[in-house]
């Protein structure tokens, strides 16, 4: 393997996540569509008691709840106003971009079945995302939902984990599933180098 | 490979769970971003004199425009998953720390050309600059990660140092 095989592959796939980034960041309504879908199912599983469901404009998915709240930022002193927590859904879903970048940079075969995959298999860590991040601003930001110290703990290392981790990992880790051929064939490569080398150094 | 995906996944919870905690941001990832501002406002100052650094902060004296480096911004979390991508995978340890040591640096090198491309995209156009910020070099930053996982990798194989776990006999 040359030692410029590596380097085409990051220069092809930054090249085609940039196309892929400029795309879909122009298709933000739509691919915010299935995962407000998800987290309106999500909420109305986990918290029919205050939330009463999802309100997509745009790629701003906002909870919307039956949570009084007064005293935080935004209302009047003495006022009362109705929590509804917005997230822009995009800082969640970059993953597809950056999946469909790497399938295209490695070559994959079957691309479009595995981009469906792919695309479908990021939903549920996209809808992860979104909802802690709700869950953050409903229970620490504004303490409407009140909870226990550790439940206030888990929902800040789920929320982060959600915002600073899972978006660009786990499009890496599906892309590593979905083309193993890439994976080991590089790694066949580079031994087979490495063996000609050696060789070549005894002769 | 799934052995690798499992300790992969567990390692970076772990990891991420440990960076997480009040006394490593208080005696670690605060001093370590603030050390990160030092050195970009370092680095611009070699261009450009009017650049300052202050906690985690590096600013413009011109114009008074400054770029906080925030969680995520510090490069921790892409060096957590290079760290568990290392660890995890069936290799000798010394070749190991020789991958984390040259990977983490090469890491956080990029990571100072986004903070550095950032303060100035920021003061050029502030919508380029949250798409550059939110989603162009989040993502990049993390192709970095795989380009470097990749070349330890390589030079794993070419001298023949993956260590494959050993299949029981029946």
């Amino acid at each position: 393997m040359r030692p410029s095989l590596v380097g085409l592959f990051l220069f092809k796939a930054i090249g085609w996540f940039v196309v892929c980034l400029l795309v879909w960041y122009q298709l933000g309504d739509h691919v915010t569509r299935p995962v407000a879908m998800f987290c309106d199912v999500a909420v109305a599983a986990f918290f029919p008691d205050w939330a009463e469901g999802v309100e997509q404009a745009g790629s701003t998915l906002t909870l919307l709840t039956t949570l009084e709240v007064s005293g935080v930022a935004g209302v009047p002193t003495g006022h009362v106003a109705v929590l509804s927590p917005e997230v822009n859904f995009l800082q969640y879903g970059y993953g597809l971009p950056l999946l469909l970048a790497l399938l295209l940079a490695s070559g994959a075969r079957r691309l479009l079945a595995k981009a469906v995959f792919g695309a479908v298999a990021l939903v549920p860590f996209q809808v992860w995302g979104v909802c802690f991040d709700w869950l953050k601003q409903v229970t620490i930001e504004t303490a409407a939902v009140p909870v226990s110290t550790f439940a206030r703990e888990l929902i800040a290392l789920s929320y982060q984990f959600g915002y600073l981790v899972l978006p660009a990992t786990v499009p890496l880790l599906l892309w590593a599933m979905l083309d193993r051929r890439f994976l080991s064939a590089f790694i066949l490569e580079a031994t087979l180098e490495g063996e000609t080398e050696k060789a070549d150094g005894r002769n | 490979m799934l052995r690798f995906f499992l300790t992969f996944l567990a390692l970076q919870v772990l990891l991420f769970g440990i960076e997480l905690l009040g006394p490593v941001q208080a005696g670690l990832v605060m001093p370590f971003t603030g050390f990160l501002a030092d050195i970009s406002a370092f680095l611009v100052r070699s261009f450009d004199a009017q650049v300052i650094a202050y906690d985690n902060v590096i600013q413009s004296t011109a114009n008074g425009f400054g770029v906080a480096i925030a969680p995520g911004c510090n490069g921790v979390e892409a060096c957590i998953i290079l760290i568990a991508a290392i660890l995890a995978f069936p290799a000798p340890w010394k070749a190991k720390l020789v991958g984390l040591g040259i990977g983490l640096v090469a890491v956080q090198a990029v990571n100072l050309i986004r903070i550095i491309s950032l303060f100035y995209l920021g003061q050029w156009n502030m919508q380029w600059f949250e798409f550059a910020h939110l989603y162009l070099w989040q993502a990049l930053i993390m192709l970095d990660v795989l380009v470097v996982w990749l070349l330890w990798v390589r030079y794993l194989a070419r001298n023949n140092l993956i260590r494959m776990p050993a299949s029981h006999a029946a």
